[in-house]
């Protein structure tokens, strides 16, 4: 109905099946955290850069996302500039990483790896 | 000889080499245990480990890192017995001579690295793009 629509829109974070796969492999390793958790730094070129740690204490200002059995927690800080991205996680035989597409996102590094917003 | 053995004949050629590839010298680029290890799980016999120096990038200059099939002859390798595992132009090596090339995993990324460059300054903090001393 209606209230769960408008949750789902309201969800700061979704994930891509191949992130919750690959989230799933990484938490299996850590069987005594119960999070991933996504954060923001000051770092690259173009001023902030997403961070991830497995984390075991929710803290008081992060936001929860659970989708298909996965827990992500928000730094209070990366909320605002996460809010509506995806999380996708791509791989090749060179490399695999966790992307971010964020429609709030106005510039970033050519790496690919910092942004501005 | 008919023209479709002929064209039959020219399928082997890419893989012939008239030269035998030159290797790059020790030191000049330091491959790590987890990029040899890598590199074992990823290349299929054809494949090697191309990297390359581009202008380009934040900081002036930008490290390409991809897998190619080919050595031209300008080209130097890293063989670990006899598979080529890296192979760098002579002008790029030029550029990053002593440097060592890493795997590089954390929970956000994994990826191939060229690192501690002794021949580049600062650098954007993504580690593909440096400026030369």
């Amino acid at each position: 109905g209606a209230t769960t629509r408008l949750r789902s829109l309201r969800s700061p974070l979704t994930l891509t099946p191949n992130a919750i796969g690959r989230i799933k492999i990484l938490m299996e390793k850590q069987p005594e955290c119960k999070a991933l958790k996504i954060g923001v730094k000051q770092k690259g070129c173009s001023g902030l850069t997403y961070t991830l740690d497995y984390a075991k204490e929710k803290a008081k200002l992060d936001e929860e996302v659970v989708q298909d059995g996965i827990r992500i927690w928000i730094d209070n800080k990366a909320q605002l500039s996460i809010l509506g991205s995806e999380m996708d996680f791509i791989s090749d035989k060179l490399s695999s990483e966790f992307v971010f597409r964020n429609p709030n996102i106005k510039g970033t590094c050519g790496c690919g790896e910092s942004f501005s917003i | 000889m008919s023209l479709g053995r002929f064209a039959n004949s020219l399928r082997f050629l890419p893989s012939l080499r008239l030269y035998s590839s030159r290797l790059i010298p020790q030191g000049d680029l330091i491959l790590t245990k987890a990029a040899k290890q890598r590199l074992d799980e990823i290349l299929s016999p054809e494949e090697k480990l191309r990297i390359e120096v581009e202008g380009g990038g934040c900081a002036g200059f930008e490290y390409k890192i991809r897998l190619d099939t080919t050595v031209a002859p300008d080209d130097l390798v890293v063989k670990d017995g006899e598979k080529e595992l890296v192979v760098v132009d002579e002008m790029s090596l030029g550029y990053i001579r002593g440097s060592t090339v890493d795997y590089v995993e954390d929970l956000m990324k994994a990826s191939f690295r060229v690192l501690a460059n002794p021949l580049a300054e600062k650098g954007c903090s993504c580690g593909t793009s440096f400026a030369m001393k």
